[in-house]
């Protein structure tokens, strides 16, 4: 009797981890390209891009019971990465500590920041190689790159974004607006630099 | 709605993240604005550039397999080394000993490459891509990745240094610099440790401190201001052609007479 028991409780064990694993593999392997496109401008390293995915991945197959069935996946496997990626961040000693940001949008943003609009038409972003975006992108401050880099993934709304950072939806509001901003202004200069803008009246 | 108000919510706009309230604002004005529509085009521009760059960004093959391996077969790892102990156990104690040597070397050489303290400031790697070089107490940046750029923004791009001396004497420790952005500006970002404190310096060019919010207040260091925002002090104060601002949990009186003279003082 209790062999046979034991016998079936494993056998059943055994056929819903076949079955996680079969779910796991058709429903989150999908997205390993979204999940690596925004790990290697998190670490702008490939080698610990892929490592920062594997971790992620490897720990989100372990919790997948912890997943809620019906809400989006690809936030939720985003999320449980950014995660182990900020506690990596906070961790290095080498890194200045992060202070909080916000408080010092407050003060330091008060002061005006000098931004003019260049005038130049779209063409120019459209016209640009991806290497110079992934480029520009790396030299954003982590707390403004975050939601930019959310926001370019397909099917991520401001509410999962903010859910994913773990802040409030309107700091996701603010900070896009600004990081958008800033990357605008930092591709422009670029594009000046390279020529792009000659023969445009840019003064 | 008019086109400050508007330009502030077109980057939420073009996500359709505004209540239908707002929304309809936005196209009530765009309806009647050249300048804002033009705004509108390159934001949208912006996004398609960035979506583009993300969705062109492919995972290696490799890096497919090897989660895929370890999905299938947990234990992987596990096994392998198991193998490897069987291993030594079939073909003898000298063979064990041999590899419990090479895991020893192993050890050491990690423990030199990785464990090792850190080497102290005044010449080092920060991170992956920022070198720091103190010369004449003036800390100054290189980007590793890329020297050629690593030229042209050493020192966080000023056209100016500005003065940090007496760092790491008078108790203070310099755990951290990094360049960094705030609001459009090349900052200098500092983290001086003091009696177990952490302090946050920022220095940018310009005299901004005297069209901050807060408090003004007469210091040793002449005018400055004070202010305290969600459990952080902070002070702010000009000084040849530089604002600098310290940012700490420590009461504003002791970041007043402490910190600010010692980080001042030649």
């Amino acid at each position: 009797m209790v062999s046979s028991n034991s016998g079936e409780g494993t056998a059943v064990e055994s056929a819903v981890k076949e079955d996680r694993r079969a779910v796991f593999t058709r429903e989150a392997l999908p997205y390993l390209d979204a999940m690596y496109a925004v790990a290697l401008r998190l670490t702008a390293n490939d080698k610990e891009a892929e490592d920062l995915v594997q971790d992620a991945m490897l720990r989100a197959y372990r919790f997948f019971d912890k997943f809620q069935p019906g809400t989006n996946l690809k936030a939720w496997l985003l999320k449980v990465m950014t995660n182990i990626f900020l506690n990596r961040v906070k961790k290095n000693p080498h890194r200045p500590a992060l202070v909080e940001f916000e408080t010092l949008e407050e003060v330091i943003g008060e002061v005006d920041d000098g931004f003019t609009s260049v005038s130049s038409s779209s063409e120019i972003f459209r016209e640009l190689l991806d290497d110079d975006v992934a480029r520009a992108l790396d030299e954003l401050p982590l707390e403004y790159r975050t939601p930019v880099l959310l926001s370019a993934v397909e099917d991520l709304s401001y509410k999962e974004i903010a859910d994913i950072m773990g802040c409030p939806v309107g700091t996701v509001m603010s900070r896009l607006y600004r990081g958008r901003r800033m990357l605008e202004r930092s591709l422009k200069a670029y594009a000046q630099s390279i020529g792009f803008l000659k023969g445009k009246s840019v003064t | 709605m008019n086109c400050t108000e508007t330009r502030k919510y077109l980057s939420a706009f073009i996500d359709n993240e505004l209540d239908t309230r707002t929304n309809l604002d936005v196209v009530e004005h765009l309806r009647m604005c050249n300048g804002c529509e033009a705004r509108l085009e390159e934001l949208n521009g912006l996004k398609q550039g960035l979506v583009s760059c993300m969705k062109s960004t492919k995972a290696p093959q490799s890096l497919r397999d090897r989660i895929a391996q370890e999905i299938l077969d947990p234990t992987i790892n596990k096994r392998r080394v198991r193998a490897i102990l069987h291993d030594f156990a079939a073909n003898g104690w000298v063979r064990a000993l041999t590899a419990a040597a090479s895991i020893l070397v192993v050890f050491t050489l990690v423990y030199w490459v990785l464990l090792r303290p850190p080497a102290p400031l005044n010449s080092g790697v920060i991170s992956d891509h920022i070198a720091v070089v103190l010369k004449d107490q003036v800390p100054t940046f290189i980007y590793t990745a890329d020297a050629e750029r690593a030229k042209k923004m050493a020192l966080f791009n000023m056209r100016k240094r500005p003065s940090i001396p007496l760092i790491n004497k008078k108790g203070f420790q310099l755990v951290g610099a990094g360049p960094s952005e705030i609001e459009l500006r090349n900052v200098g970002h500092f983290v001086f440790r003091y009696r177990s404190e952490d302090i946050s310096m920022f220095v940018f060019e310009g005299l901004a401190a005297a069209d901050m919010g807060g408090t003004e207040v007469q210091t040793r260091l002449g005018a400055a201001k004070i202010d305290s925002r969600r459990g952080l002090n902070l002070i702010a104060w000009d000084s040849g052609g530089f604002t600098y601002v310290l940012v700490s949990r420590m009461a504003i009186k002791d970041l007043l007479d402490k910190v600010a003279p010692a980080i001042l003082t030649k």
